[in-house]
């Protein structure tokens, strides 16, 4: 809150006091997909107190939480050692390639067929979705480290391990935070998509259902939700990283 | 002349046994282009407590011979003998500065604990805390020893890297262009720091410049390495100088000495300044 934008922060209250002016009085006023903010905040009213909002948002957030866990252990484990080990390179690389194209969307429906309609399954298909940032900054991270690095722990005696550990490791965490702060974001969109396709719950399905039953302002609700969550998330992960990289940024 | 022209208050040292001997030494690497020599027959001893400046153009294979000193490259012909023993792996107590403190130092560390890395787990932390202190000291940085290096100038980066070295207590030291990426004042204060080092310190210090004024203050004897690898010339020594200026040294008066000058001179022409 130090570097609290007042400017910036004025042009948004005025971005939605014309919103609400032209959605009233003006131009908006028969443009039905677009309630004016008042409405808006009216149906986060009804949507809090009926107790729906709450359950859906605890059930994305966990489900994307979990899918993030997975995939940032084992994309770091499976990119560092796709950075560190050329024989596990040549074996692996080319089908993480092709596999990493396959857009996470498509696999969903399949995944669906497999596994049932479980909250497993979203896990697993946001999972899939969010290790692919994840294992490929971990590995460009063990490959863009400099020889010196390892050149220096020679010269004082170090072993392998003790290279590994005390130079190399520590060097590539901020390609780690790079990857998991993309790996999070990643699994909250894929978790998103899954509760569209796989499981009926979370916000993900609210978006479906406000749009079915053309609630607009309901829809906008969950939009905005997911708006706040996604800031919120880039705050927490930002701050996590600055915490856990002594010495600033590199 | 040189020689002759002046008191040698420091006694000859040739009695000591020598720290490296170096007898008809090659090296040769292998790059995308195949396998090169890039150094020759090299011969030379260096004794303890010496300070051996090397000078020479790019592409002679200074760092390469460096490399091999410190064992980070193993020669492919010839021996190279540390206390008598050929090299093979890093020799325990021979510490290489890097020239490139930037990648050389850990940026996720502060001042004391990169000056700690080679300590850690090998002794009591009293006595690495002791031994750290003594080497942020010696090096003038007291006062900034919890500050990360991003804070801390080119100079002073290069100040923690020696610090690191000494924590060791090292009996060779390789310097690999240590001062080249500093701007002239920083290099001038640094190499009176190193100079204020060795005169109560037992360390041998092999130095690689290819400032011929650096090479001449600092060395007890220079050597001058010629060649063009890239043109399928290796790199061998082409003169041996030895510098019997007084120390302490000055930065101005050493400077403007007939003999430095007489030095300088030879050591020009030996390395073809002219040539441009």
């Amino acid at each position: 809150m130090r570097n609290l934008n007042l400017l910036g922060t004025a042009v948004i209250g005025l971005v939605i006091g014309l919103w609400e002016v032209a959605a009233r009085w003006g131009p908006l006023a028969d443009l039905d997909a677009l309630p004016s903010p008042g409405e808006i905040v009216a149906a986060f009213g009804e949507l809090l107190s009926d107790g729906s909002l709450i359950p859906a948002v605890v059930h994305t957030l966990w489900i994307a939480l979990l899918a993030a866990v997975v995939a940032i252990s084992a994309g770091t484990v499976l990119g560092l050692l796709l950075g560190a080990s050329s024989a596990f390179r040549l074996v692996t690389q080319s089908s993480f390639d092709v596999l990493r194209t396959i857009p996470a969307v498509s696999i969903m429906p399949v995944l669906l067929l497999l596994l049932g309609p479980e909250p497993r399954t979203e896990i697993i298909a946001g999972s899939i979705a969010a290790t692919w940032p994840m294992l490929v900054n971990a590995a460009d991270g063990v490959r863009s480290v400099h020889p010196r690095l390892a050149e220096v722990g020679q010269v004082f005696g170090f072993s392998r391990t003790r290279v590994a550990v005390r130079l190399t490791l520590p060097a590539v965490v901020p390609n780690l935070l790079v990857g998991a702060r993309l790996a999070v974001v990643t699994a909250l969109l894929a978790t998103l998509l899954a509760e569209m396709i796989i499981v009926p719950t979370g916000l993900g399905w609210a978006l479906i259902s406000a749009q079915n039953a053309i609630q607009m302002a309901q829809m906008w609700v969950v939009v905005v939700v997911c708006g706040w969550i996604g800031w919120l998330l880039s705050i927490a992960l930002t701050q996590i990283a600055r915490n856990l990289q002594p010495g600033g940024a590199r | 002349m040189a020689g002759d022209a002046q008191t040698n208050d420091e006694p000859e040292e040739s009695a000591s046994s020598p720290v490296y001997e170096l007898k008809e030494v090659a090296v040769d690497l292998t790059g995308v282009l195949g396998t090169r020599r890039i150094l020759s027959d090299i011969s030379l001893t260096v004794h303890q407590r010496e300070i051996v400046g090397i000078v020479g153009r790019s592409g002679t294979g200074k760092t390469t011979l460096m490399r091999a000193l410190g064992g980070l490259t193993a020669p492919a012909a010839g021996e190279l003998l540390l206390n008598g023993e050929p090299i093979s792996g890093t020799p325990e107590g021979v510490v290489t500065i890097f020239q490139d403190y930037g990648n050389a130092l850990l940026p996720w560390r502060t001042v004391a604990k990169n000056v700690a890395l080679p300590l850690e787990g090998r002794m009591r932390r009293s006595e690495i805390r002791e031994r750290v202190d003594r080497a942020i000291d010696s090096v003038q940085l007291r006062g900034r020893e919890n500050d990360y290096l991003n804070s801390l100038s080119g100079g002073m980066q290069q100040r923690v890297q020696i610090a690191r070295a000494l924590a060791v207590n090292p009996a060779v030291l390789l310097m690999d262009e240590p001062f080249g990426a500093l701007d002239a004042l920083t290099k001038a204060s640094l190499q009176d720091v190193l100079l204020d080092l060795h005169s109560h310190n037992d360390a041998t210090i092999i130095f690689i410049t290819h400032d011929l004024d650096e090479a001449i203050y600092l060395s007890d004897r220079t050597f001058v390495i010629s060649g063009d690898v890239s043109a399928g010339d290796p790199g061998h020594l082409s003169l041996e100088l030895d510098v019997e200026l007084p120390r302490p040294r000055h930065q101005v008066r050493t400077r403007e000495s007939p003999d430095y000058l007489f030095l300088r001179h030879t050591l020009g022409d030996a390395i073809d300044l002219a040539r441009g």
